[in-house]
């Protein structure tokens, strides 16, 4: 897979100028029974005079955010109603940048309210999504001359929607350019059925597992009554 | 290999769900019990969210108790006049129970208070089982008990003839523990067997005879009633989670049954309260230790 992608990434390059391109070796994932996560190849090319800054915003959704505090033995949590928290967060650069450094290129945080501001408290939403595995930086990765390639993995525990992938050229602190592109995740087969059915017919979710359990309970008690 | 779980949004090992599932069949096979009071605290140390855990407890609960009812009405050992009281009070308290659920659940509380109940319930179960073996084979060896003895309850007002129990107590009895049982089964997922049991023998007087039957038809009927209510509210029931529960918990209850008259049961009993106070003593750990995370976010 990842020799096929360089050939694609060599074929990519060598027919188009030297501007900033970015592409994913797919666009649409599916979340079903088995799904364990997906691995994504984010691959390109960078003009030698320019940085780049590639971020991986997931849909926005309501949540809260738990903070562990201690109080007498115990540890309890306490909840603060978050009303825009991505489902996934990814930042690449090359060559690294630290979320400070962005933090200075007003063009970029003004787009992603995960990274608008210094504040404490989306310190701490960053925090609880990189334990869940939902927010991270990278540092692309330089395979040849301005190529760049990176393997990267999207958690077993994402949410579906759209992705939004954005990618800043930067030259002296400034973004010159700005190219997006969308990865879509969606449940499919029995997952979203499962879930669709839990939200909008619980009668029939409920009638469904009560058959199950009795005709599976009667099945085993008389297949070990037989023998 | 790992399975993914649609509605506890996570992926988990198959063989460690399936040796949890076996395992807590064998448990309730050995000892006659529902199980759900090991299999919702297991999961939960294993990763799957304490709300699912639950939800997903209670169909195994249905499932371990809807056939032994079918039995039981065949052998005619149900007391209904006494079961329906119970449900009565089992529809409001699971009702309670599961509002409850889903109250801490939005306040972030709920691990904390699941938890500490679960510690709770276990130690007291292990402590009441450890007691009642060393009761019976040391401090009393060879002495009879009088199982039924009149209190404080058989004087409550609002007094009804159960026939098939020959009782004549009052109907607030059952229905409060009734009550008490749907808030536990609402609220932890278990069936609450391993208390109702005691309560019907030792604070109501039924005779043995109708008390397991009853106590299967009571606990089958509120598992069904928060099965639909943790569905409907709390949407916290895994199809997938409880499919692989009840397949994996039956086939190691079918196992129980094989072996279990080759085994000592006094020893088996002492074997179980430890293994209670071994559930128990991580929980408690997990509710004192320095998290590692201080940080949560949970999608609404």
């Amino acid at each position: 897979m990842h020799r096929l992608i360089l050939i694609v990434l060599l074929v990519f390059c060598s027919f188009s100028s030297w501007s900033s391109k970015f592409s994913l070796d797919k666009f649409d994932i599916e979340i079903n029974s088995d799904f364990l996560g997906e691995e994504i190849f984010l691959f390109g090319q960078k003009d030698e005079d320019s940085d780049l800054i590639i971020i991986f915003e997931g849909a926005e959704k309501e949540g809260n955010l738990f903070t562990k505090t201690k109080r007498g033995l115990l540890w309890i949590n306490e909840k603060q109603e978050i009303d825009r928290i991505p489902s996934f967060f990814a930042i690449f650069s090359t060559p690294k940048y630290s979320l400070n450094e962005i933090f200075l290129i007003s063009s970029i945080t003004s787009n992603h309210v995960l990274i608008r501001n210094f504040t404490e408290r989306l310190y701490q939403i960053r925090t609880g999504l990189k334990i869940k595995g939902l927010y991270f930086e990278n540092e692309l990765q330089s395979i040849e001359e301005n190529l760049f390639i990176n393997k990267f993995k999207i958690p077993d525990n994402i949410s579906a929607g759209d992705i939004k992938v954005s990618l800043y050229e930067i030259q002296n602190n400034e973004v010159i350019n700005i190219k997006q592109k969308v990865l879509n995740i969606q449940k499919k087969g029995l997952t979203s059925k499962f879930e669709k059915m839990l939200e909008e017919q619980s009668l029939i979710y409920t009638i469904i597992l009560v058959v199950f359990s009795i005709i599976f309970s009667l099945l085993s008690n008389w297949l070990f009554k037989r023998r | 290999m790992n399975f993914y779980l649609p509605i506890a949004e996570i992926s988990i090992n198959i063989y460690i769900l399936l040796s949890l599932g076996v395992g807590i069949g064998f448990i309730s096979g050995l000892f006659g019990i529902g199980g759900g009071f090991i299999s919702s605290p297991l999961l939960i140390l294993v990763g799957v969210p304490p709300a699912v855990a639950v939800g997903s407890t209670t169909v195994q609960v249905f499932a371990s108790t809807s056939t032994g009812v079918i039995n039981h009405y065949q052998k005619r050992n149900i007391d209904y006049q006494m079961g329906i009281t119970m449900i009565t009070g089992g529809i409001f308290g699971t009702l309670t129970g599961v509002l409850l659920l889903n109250n801490l659940q939005n306040i972030g509380a709920i691990d904390n208070y699941l938890s500490s109940i679960y510690v709770l319930l276990l130690l007291g179960t292990a402590i009441f089982i450890l007691y009642e073996t060393a009761k019976v084979n040391i401090f009393y060896k060879n002495k009879k008990f009088k199982l039924h003895q009149h209190s404080w309850i058989h004087g409550l007002p609002f007094k009804f003839k159960y026939r098939k129990s020959k009782l004549y107590i009052s109907i607030l009895a059952p229905l409060f523990i009734g009550f008490g049982i749907g808030l536990l089964t609402g609220f932890t997922g278990i069936g609450g067997g391993f208390i109702l049991i005691p309560c019907m023998i030792y604070l109501l007087g039924m005779t043995t005879i109708s008390v397991i039957g009853t106590s299967l038809f009571n606990i089958t009927f509120i598992s069904l009633i928060s099965l639909f209510l943790q569905i409907t509210i709390n949407q916290n029931v895994d199809f997938v989670l409880a499919i692989i529960l009840i397949i994996s918990s039956s086939l190691g209850a079918a196992i129980a049954s094989r072996i279990v008259e080759k085994l000592d049961q006094e020893n088996l009993k002492v074997l179980f309260g430890v293994l209670l106070i071994i559930i128990a003593s991580f929980l408690l750990y997990e509710l004192f230790k320095t998290p590692i995370n201080l940080y949560r976010i949970e999608y609404a």
